[in-house]
Formats: structure tokens, sequence, C-alpha cells
């Protein structure tokens, strides 16, 4: 792993852990590429979130639509989706969670460098292998309980 | 001197607790994210702060008219920096250029903190700069030490 890698890895596991109350397990190897298989033509959402200035990054995340709406109880305090209202939808929470990510980050990483978070964008997309398979390498994928997280960070 | 009711000044100020009058709260949460906006005001509940009223607003513009508009009763600000149209520093430099707001309470819950950020926040009034992911416990201390 390298080390911006490794950084951003941290990172994700702490807000996961300190914010929504999900204790994350890494997938590595070849169990990274039957996970893949499985999840191919399912829906995800697709979050960008990126920083921009003296130094550029960006982040993508795939994250399947059950784990949104368990971001979005958890970090609420809700029992199941069933008790969602008019101000709980999953894209407003995963928006958060990648802002809160990519923001630990900065602090604590690039905290002397000049740079600007930047608002975080939130798609409804086809997952696709294809895409993950180019630059498997650049992927981390966790497992929140059978529910699984991908993401990557490029930085210049 | 025209001495008040005391049901007049709790209604007003606050209440008495333990024999002393406390500060009455009325509160505006500004952020982009409903789902922060919604646990912050939780955490707010579960401080010791006696609560007026809650405002709310999603970023700096509308935090700015929200203020305004009701600036003889907000008298805290709980905001977010990293928010579209107009961020929450920003919203701080336009307070700053009105000697009322400028007077508000402030505190600023923030992904964006880098030692950059921290320090602009600060110099532009901001009492206390929290970092996200929080601890709701280090927000409830901070108001518990307003209150």
């Amino acid at each position: 792993m390298n080390n911006y890698k490794e950084l951003f890895f941290q990172s994700v596991e702490k807000v996961l852990e300190k914010m929504f109350f999900i204790l994350p397990e890494t997938i590595e190897g070849d169990e990274v590429l039957e996970i893949i298989d499985d999840f191919e033509g399912s829906m995800f959402y697709l979050l960008n979130v990126s920083y921009s200035g003296e130094i550029d990054g960006v982040c993508l995340f795939y994250i399947p639509e059950n784990l949104g709406n368990e971001l979005v109880c958890n970090i609420l305090g809700l029992e199941s989706s069933d008790d969602f209202d008019d101000n709980c939808y999953p894209g407003d929470s995963i928006k958060e969670f990648g802002n809160m990510v990519l923001g630990n980050f900065m602090s604590e990483n690039l905290s002397e460098k000049d740079c600007t978070l930047n608002i975080p964008e939130v798609t409804e997309e086809t997952f696709s292998q294809d895409r993950l398979k180019e630059n498997i390498d650049d992927w981390s994928v966790l497992n929140l309980d059978e529910k699984y997280l991908f993401f990557k960070i490029d930085t210049n | 001197m025209v001495k008040l009711p005391v049901k007049i000044i709790y209604m007003v100020f606050g209440k008495y607790r333990n024999g002393e009058l406390s500060m009455l709260y009325n509160i505006l949460i500004i952020d982009d994210s409903t789902t922060m906006r919604s646990i912050i005001k939780k955490i707010v509940k579960m401080s010791n702060l006696e609560i007026g009223k809650f405002f709310e607003a999603d970023n700096g513009k509308t935090g700015m008219e929200v203020l305004e508009a009701n600036k003889d009763e907000i008298n805290l600000l709980l905001m977010d920096i990293n928010m579209p149209v107009m961020n929450g520093i920003e919203m701080l430099k336009k307070m700053n250029e009105n000697e009322e707001l400028s007077k508000i309470s402030t505190i600023v819950i923030s992904t964006e903190g880098t030692s950059q950020r921290v320090e602009e926040a600060k110099n532009l009034g901001a009492k206390s700069f929290i970092r996200k992911p929080f601890d709701a416990k280090e927000i409830k201390e901070i108001l518990d030490n307003l209150g």
C-alpha cells in the first residue's frame, strides 16, 4: 500500500468507527476479485469528493444501496430505513461521510498545505467491475457486515 | 427604576437555575447537510444549555438572511465551513462587517480542519473550532461551558 492510500484508508476506518459506529474488516487479494464479480450490474452510489489548491486529490467511493441506508440509520440513531422521514436520505449522509473522510485526511496529513475541500457529489450508478479491474491495486475494499465499500484516492 | 416580574425575565432571557438566572439560547445551525443539522440539534438538546428556539440554514447566504431577520433573538451560531453558495469563512467575514452580528458567539464544526482554516476562523471571531468526525461529548462540553 502506498503512503497516501494507507493514510486515506485510516481516515475511512476512523470516520466509520467514530461517526457511523461500524467496525470494518479489510478485504484483500483474490477475495476482492470474487466480490467485484458478484456486484456487476447492481445499483451503487458513486461518491466523488476532492480537494484542490497547493496539491489536488480526488477520492471515489462505490457504496451499495443497503450500506447507504445503514449509514443514515447509524449516524441518526434510527432502527431501520422504515423510520426515514423527509430529512433522511442516503445521498446527504453519504456526502457528509465523504466530507468527513477527506477532511480528516487533510487535517492529519496536509495540514500545512493550502488546500480547499470541494463540495462532494453523489450519483447513482450501475456497478462496473471493469472500471475497478483496470486499476485494481488502487482500490481498497472494506467489509461492513457483508456490505462492501470500495474506495480509492488519486493525488498529485 | 421599573422592576420586571421574574416570569417576564424568564421569558425574555432564560430561567433561574440553582438560584441564578441562566441565559436562554436561540441557536442558528448552518450546515448544508440535513443529517449533520439533525445530529447537532440532538447534541445541543443533550447539553445543559437552556434552549429557546432553533433556526436552520443550509449555507452562509441563507444563514445571513436568517441571522439578519432574527438578530434580536439569535445568540449562538453553530456553523460548518465547507458549504455551497457562501462558505462559513465568507459568512464570518460578512458578520464582521456588522458590529451587532460580530458579537454573536460562534462555534465552527467542520471537516475542514487544516491549521490555516482553523486560524482563519478564529481570527474572524469563532470561539471554538470542532473538527469532524467529532465526539458528541466534545461538543456537549463546549456548550455546557457556555451555559
